[in-house]
């Protein structure tokens, strides 16, 4: 499984469930693989990784300025207790993709981010222009 | 009084240097080679009308790497053409209208200089051909601008400001951990017949090093430094990104410059950041005399030229002494609750005249610090480490953010240097650790960490 299978499959049930959602959306010098606001107007930013999970918590801790929920995706796969610990005190959650191409929340997300409002706005306008 | 050198790389910057604003803020520009040999007519024009000192870097050293650094593809990408690397028409005007032998011969044959180009076959440097090259370096920078002003604009250079440079830079070769010793030898000889040329003007012997020859082979350099005393030294290491720098670098680096200080009046770090601008304090010995930048960049630079990559918004913090990733930049800035008014911005993060202008045009603090993140969306190909095509996106700093950016960035600047006057130097290192402490309380420190180092070895190093 690549990352853009781990996308794929998030982004279709994301959308599934109502949410509007686009892809690779530029925000704060980076791209964020999925970017989406659900129902309820919440923004997610998702950063898909096959590997270099680390690499993902250091990109959301930028993202956390403009979203209000972020998460990481992944395949599902053994995950060490230290990484599940670093993810989870970042306040980020974790999406394992299962082969079946069906998502489980391993961590739930924290809530309470309190993103930036004009980068949030920024990137609210990106999504809907995009989804 | 320490000098503050701005680098001049590209024709657009010209409006960071002129006008009532901008032209206070520094003592000296930097001319490139390159660029004096591309335009020099509008280079003379603009340095005439700045009216501050110059001095130009022959950039000598650019024809001892592989050529491919001298460069560019002039393939038509839109057509899938093959890479066509051809030499930069301003690399090949330098070399054959300023330079010439032995740089010409780069371009002919397409091989970097050697030192054999400067040795005689006993491995003496061939006083002919040190003497040819000498010539043509020193005619090139004491004569290019003046001779290229038009009549016009030579009616306002004034009687009483001959248009020459600062000082004459010496041809002069990269030292690397590689064959320094024969490139030093080459240096050394070249300083001695550039001394025996200029009567006018200070020559100054330019060191450009690579870190590993700071381990390899500083001695040498200190042993040739003391027999040549040269009026002036214009010292470049080659990436000394000073933020990145440990304990152990950071005091090698005091060390090299107190060693070399003891056999020199002046000492110009032409790309450094705020711990150079420290040792120009008068309380460090001005082991420094002077610290260059280009414009909202430049603090550290490759000898070797690297690709630019994609622009991206940075703002420099004043009280962290770099520039930080915009995003970094907020994330402390928000943790810190320094956008909730205007007042607490100014106490806290800066009142340049850029960010006061910003806080008082704009309807809250936020739309003022959001200014300087500003982009657009650009959308663009790459491949993949496996080859596959990725479309990417990025955000790309809006003009105005980089206007104001840049601005911010050399008002602080000019603060940095001012503050060596104002504040003793126990005072500005007590304020890296003040700041560090701060902080580090709320935040994680990676982008700050350099305080906490370069307080510790200052504070060891002149307490």
């Amino acid at each position: 499984m690549d990352e853009s299978n781990i996308v794929d499959a998030i982004v279709n049930v994301l959308r599934s469930r109502g949410y509007r959602v686009a892809t690779e959306v530029a925000n704060f010098n980076r791209s964020a693989d999925i970017a989406a606001i659900d129902p309820d107007g919440n923004i997610w930013v998702i950063e898909c990784k096959v590997s270099n999970i680390k690499k993902a918590v250091e990109q959301l801790r930028t993202h956390k300025l403009s979203a209000d929920r972020v998460c990481i995706g992944t395949f599902y796969r053994n995950t060490k207790k230290t990484t599940l610990e670093t993810i989870r005190k970042a306040g980020i959650g974790l999406i394992y993709v299962m082969p079946d191409g069906t998502i489980v929340k391993k961590i739930e997300e924290r809530s309470d981010n309190d993103p930036w409002r004009p980068a949030k706005n920024r990137l609210q306008r990106r999504v809907m222009d995009m989804a | 009084m320490a000098k503050h050198i701005y680098h001049y790389n590209v024709n657009s910057e010209q409006r960071f240097f002129l006008g009532r604003r901008h032209r206070p803020l520094f003592d000296i520009i930097a001319l490139s080679g390159n660029i004096v040999s591309h335009t020099p007519a509008g280079v003379a024009a603009f340095v005439a009308t700045s009216g501050k000192p110059f001095f130009i870097d022959p950039q000598t050293h650019a024809f001892q790497h592989d050529t491919i650094n001298l460069k560019r593809d002039v393939s038509d990408k839109d057509k899938d053409e093959e890479p066509d690397y051809q030499f930069k028409p301003s690399v090949v005007k330098l070399a054959k209208e300023r330079l010439k032998s032995p740089f010409t011969r780069v371009i002919e044959r397409d091989e970097p200089l050697s030192p054999s180009d400067f040795l005689d076959e006993k491995g003496d440097p061939d006083s002919e051909k040190i003497g040819e090259v000498c010539n043509n370096v020193v005619a090139y920078q004491r004569d290019t601008l003046y001779e290229s002003i038009s009549e016009d604009d030579k009616e306002f250079l004034g009687d009483d400001k001959p248009f020459k440079p600062e000082f004459i830079i010496a041809p002069y070769f990269y030292l690397s951990s590689r064959d320094f010793v024969r490139w030093l030898k080459i240096n050394d000889a070249c300083y001695r017949k550039t001394c025996e040329l200029v009567k006018d003007l200070p020559v100054f012997l330019a060191a450009i090093l690579s870190k590993q020859f700071l381990d390899l082979g500083r001695e040498h350099l200190v042993e040739k430094v003391s027999e040549l005393k040269p009026q002036g030294i214009l010292l470049w290491i080659d990436e000394h990104t000073e933020e990145q720098l440990h304990r152990d670098q950071i005091r090698s680096y005091i060390e090299l410059l107190q060693e070399l200080r003891g056999h020199t009046g002046t000492i110009l770090n032409s790309h450094g950041g705020y711990l150079s601008t420290l040792l120009c304090h008068p309380d460090a010995g001005e082991i420094l005399s002077g610290v260059g930048h280009a414009i909202n960049y430049g603090e550290h630079r490759s000898v070797i030229p690297v690709g630019g990559g994609i622009p991206m918004a940075w703002f420099y913090y004043p009280s962290i002494h770099s520039r930080l990733r915009y995003g970094d930049a907020l994330e402390i800035i928000r943790a810190k609750g320094w956008l909730d008014s205007r007042e607490a911005y100014k106490s806290n993060v800066c009142k340049c005249e850029q960010c006061l202008e910003l806080l008082n045009n704009r309807n809250t603090v936020d739309e003022a610090f959001f200014t300087y993140g500003d982009s657009t969306p650009i959308t663009f190909e790459r491949r993949s480490r496996r080859n596959v095509r990725q479309i990417v996106r990025l955000d790309y700093p809006t003009a105005e953010a980089k206007q104001v950016a840049a601005r911010h960035y050399l008002f602080t600047k000019y603060s940095e240097f001012d503050c060596l006057e104002k504040a003793s130097l126990r005072e500005l290192i007590q304020e890296l650790k003040q700041t560090y402490d701060d902080l580090s309380k709320y935040v994680d420190d990676r982008a700050f960490s350099h305080l906490s180092y370069w307080h510790s070895v200052l504070s060891e190093k002149f307490s």
